[in-house]
């Protein structure tokens, strides 16, 4: 249904309609917004490749055809791509912490339903202040580009493994191999760093 | 990883169903087999506990609000675009005077005013009169202009009937004063002789003063004697 309704606002759209072009603005502009900050950690990168991708949707509008896939999805690969260029362009030498680095010891006592039913203070709880969530996003930032994007699409952008498979143009077997990886190198970092900081 | 079957599923199998697992979309009995292998596995359980402290981790990060400029940005970055590209395809109907007229705009845009104004059209009446008394035509001038090419060949043109009227206006004159030195030669040749004697008492007699005139004609010496005298007629003219 949402779908239909921005097939048709592109259609609208690309008749040289001015409001359908703002409505899809309004629609998606968080969204790439988003995308942009989690992967660059920059606010103002963020703000100006969230501009770069607008822009270059209003010029190749006339090549998204709406059978072919669903809009967010061709404007997620859209943002994915001019994503890695700035990542290329700025040459981040983004250092990622070895997997292989001290297995955590965690309570394996209870099952996954048990453990998501935790009544001690939730990982929700704990990123209840702004300090955590500056750790996390500080964490996601050092991770691997290949780990971070699919692991952004997956848990930020709530993308299914279908749709993130076609973004990055690989089978859906490696989306997922990513994203395990990505989380898991996430939890360490972060482990990491808490360590650190009571040490201090 | 070790891929031998640890209550009832491998280590690969685990890893592979993981992400599955995660998102609650197992099959229940594969559900079973899965979090016992969790619970026993001195690898894949850890690697469970990672993997769910990272999801939850970055779901919990708060969605951001977009500076309150962005999509104002976007909208006048993309307007401009459109407003550029309409602006190119009616550019390139305009002609060049049109376009050299619209560059100017703002550098004579002070000089439009009415004092100045007045100014320029005084010149510009005062010119094209100027003009249309030499006898230029303005559709020459705009030939020229939309010709550029014309400008030389014009100004060749120019200059050789210019040369041509000179030399003819030349000759003609030649003509006029070789006819008249002629005709006072024949008048000279008709007229008797007079004695040189004579014509001096005559000149003297027409002093109306009485005294005698000096012939300004010829050099005299303090005797009287002649030193030279001038020609008076050279080819019919007075030199």
């Amino acid at each position: 249904m949402e779908e239909q309704q921005t097939g048709a606002l592109v259609r609208r759209c690309l008749a040289g309609d001015a409001a359908a072009w703002e409505e899809i603005v309004r629609l998606y502009n968080r969204r790439i917004y988003n995308l942009c900050y989690r992967f660059t950690n920059s606010p103002d990168d963020a703000q100006d490749l969230t501009q770069d991708v607008f822009i270059r949707v209003y010029k190749t509008m006339g090549s998204y055809h709406v059978e072919k896939g669903a809009f967010t999805t061709w404007l997620t690969t859209l943002t994915r791509n001019l994503l890695v260029d700035h990542f290329r362009k700025s040459k981040q030498d983004r250092v990622t912490d070895s997997i292989d680095a001290g297995l955590r010891q965690e309570d394996d006592s209870l099952s996954l339903g048990d453990r998501l039913e935790d009544p001690r203070p939730t990982p929700d709880d704990r990123l209840a202040s702004k300090e955590t969530q500056k750790m996390v996003q500080m964490a996601l930032a050092r991770i691997s580009p290949d780990l971070r994007e699919a692991v952004i699409l997956r848990d930020l952008q709530d993308m299914d493994y279908k749709e993130i498979a076609q973004v990055l143009r690989v089978p859906e077997g490696t989306v997922k191999s990513r994203i395990n990886r990505g989380r898991m190198e996430l939890a360490r970092l972060l482990s990491r760093n808490k360590r650190q900081a009571s040490n201090e | 990883m070790n891929n031998e079957a640890q209550n009832g599923m491998a280590c690969s199998e685990f890893e592979a169903l993981l992400a599955d697992a995660l998102d609650n979309a197992v099959a229940a009995d594969t559900r079973t087999a899965f979090d016992e292998h969790g619970r026993n596995c001195a690898v894949c359980g850890p690697m469970l506990a990672e993997a769910l402290e990272g999801m939850v981790m970055v779901r919990g990060l708060a969605e951001l609000e977009p500076p309150k400029n962005l999509m104002h940005n976007i909208l006048a970055a993309t307007s401009r675009k459109e407003a550029t590209a309409e602006q190119i395809a009616e550019e390139a109907k305009l002609g060049w005077m049109d376009r050299l007229r619209r560059s100017l705009r703002p550098q004579v845009g002070g000089l439009l005013h009415s004092r100045f104004a007045m100014s320029f059209a005084m010149a510009f009446f005062s010119l094209s009169i100027t003009l249309t008394l030499a006898g230029v035509k303005i559709t020459d001038v705009k030939n020229m202009v939309e010709h550029p090419g014309m400008l030389r060949k014009n100004a060749v043109l120019g200059y050789t009937h210019v040369e041509a009227k000179v030399t003819s206006y030349y000759e003609n004159l030649r003509l006029v004063y070789t006819m008249q030195a002629k005709v006072r030669e024949l008048k000279k040749s008709a007229a008797p002789v007079e004695e040189p004697g004579e014509n001096r008492q005559q000149n003297r007699k027409s002093a109306p003063d009485g005294r005698e005139k000096p012939n300004e004609d010829y050099s005299m010496e303090l005797d009287g004697s002649l030193i030279a005298q001038t020609f008076t007629w050279h080819e019919g003219a007075r030199i």
